[in-house]
């Protein structure tokens, strides 16, 4: 997770816009888990996501030249992730369209935790894939609050700012998605 | 696992940590890897040009302006003098008019040095006694008028010269009209002719207006009338303006000269 790390991301990404190459490797591995998360979050389809997940990453690196610091750069590279993800999602709905076909973008299961985690219980990690499940059945603008939030750290503004809504609008949908979530995790108190 | 959800409504603390439990995937080491070299191949090429421009933009840009400013108030202050020069220059011998554009400039001169002495003699020895001015933005309509209205005034010199002034001023207004926002930006420049601009230009015409198409001795009167009343600058004033009108009339030995 980003949060803790954000601290010098647009330096490392001025000093890898004066040609550093090692200042992106270390930007790279702050941010790449939580823009691939967020891509996957979104897509739900894990191909579909690496493909996604390419593509911003090679936008950034063609927009170098012209990085100049105007955010945060969490919010700057989500901000990629986001247009390219609605782009894809507006190729697909054309295509759905013409096609007349409901089946044209396979939707994955939510992906549940790995047994990577040892120190995971069992109970938790009942409790993750039921938020995972959970966080699958939210409209997708709530959806995309949620996972920026978690995985870029973004604040409200910052949410607003990357997905090209009103403050207020970015609230509206955080708020919802949290809700929706705590109802759902009832269960488990 | 009780869990412990915050009363924030736009942060929930246990919700986060079961996410962040719950989210570990990552990309595949293959994406790393090509990603990681792209980004190694693009800034292979070190620094772009792009950047130097952008480090030299902001400075580069404020020099410029300032080139450009400074120049530009040089040209204007060149070209403002030049105007100033040309309508004050020009006088032909027998003209009266051509004075007139440069009176804004005088008055400006007066206005900058009050102390400087007056020049009026000098000056009137330079010019021959038919060719002074008579004042001249008051006068000059005067004289229209009554050029217009068939000499209803008996004139006591000879018509012919004053409707002469009159088309003279009639072609020199557009000129005063212009002569003085020239004098105002270029007035620093002024002061070498404001000398001589003042002598010519009258103190204050209103003090003898009706004794412009008065004889001397009418002048006399008045002169001598002002300096009995106490009215020593009116009086001095009126003397400048005498002496300046009819150089070859002497002064009777009572009047104070300045």
């Amino acid at each position: 997770m980003p949060q803790e790390a954000d601290a010098g991301d647009e330096s490392l990404m001025l000093a890898y816009r004066d040609g550093d190459a090692g200042a992106f490797d270390r930007l790279y591995e702050r941010h790449r888990g939580g823009v691939y998360r967020y891509l996957l979050r979104q897509c739900r389809n894990a191909a579909l996501a690496e493909e996604l997940f390419q593509d911003v990453w090679m936008n950034l690196i063609r927009a170098r030249a012209s990085y100049e610091v105007q955010a945060k750069f969490s919010t700057y590279l989500y901000r990629i992730a986001h247009n390219r993800l609605m782009d894809h999602f507006r190729r697909r709905d054309a295509l759905v369209l013409s096609l007349d076909d409901e089946a044209a973008a396979p939707v994955d299961e939510p992906v549940a935790p790995s047994g990577a985690q040892p120190e995971i219980t069992i109970e938790a990690r009942a409790q993750a894939a039921q938020l995972l499940a959970l966080l699958g059945k939210l409209p997708e603008e709530q959806r995309e609050a949620f996972v920026l939030q978690q995985e870029g750290g973004l604040s409200v503004e910052e949410i607003a700012d990357a997905t090209g809504v009103s403050r207020e609008t970015a609230k509206s949908r955080l708020r919802y998605a949290l809700a929706k979530l705590r109802e759902g995790m009832q269960s488990w108190r | 696992m009780a869990l412990n959800y915050g009363n924030d409504m736009e942060h929930d603390e246990s919700l986060a940590k079961r996410y962040r439990e719950a989210a570990n995937e990552s990309p595949p080491a293959r994406l790393d890897a090509a990603i990681r070299a792209a980004a190694r191949r693009d800034a292979g090429a070190g620094p772009r040009p792009l950047s130097r421009i952008r480090a030299w933009r902001v400075p580069v840009s404020l020099a410029a302006v300032l080139v450009l400013s400074a120049t530009l108030v040089l040209m204007m202050r060149e070209e403002g003098a030049d105007r100033l020069e040309t309508a004050v220059e020009p006088a032909p011998p027998r003209a009266v008019a051509p004075e007139r554009p440069a009176e804004p400039q005088a008055r400006t001169a007066e206005a900058q040095a009050p102390a400087s002495p007056s020049p009026a003699p000098q000056s009137r020895a330079q010019l021959p006694a038919t060719d002074i001015a008579p004042p001249a933005p008051q006068a000059a309509p005067q004289i229209e008028q009554k050029v217009l209205a068939g000499n209803a005034v008996p004139p006591e010199s000879p018509p012919e010269p004053r409707r002469e002034v009159a088309a003279m001023s009639e072609m020199a207004r557009p000129m005063m009209s212009a002569a003085p926002a020239a004098a105002d930006a270029a007035a620093g420049r002024m002061s070498r002719s404001a000398p001589a601009a003042a002598a010519v230009a009258p103190a204050a015409p209103h003090l003898w207006q009706d004794l412009i198409d008065q004889p001397a001795d009418k002048w006399i009167q008045r002169i001598l009338e002002w300096q009995r009343a106490g009215r020593s600058a009116d009086a001095e004033a009126l003397v400048r303006e005498f002496v300046r009108r009819f150089p070859q009339q002497p002064l009777p030995p009572e009047i104070r000269q300045p």
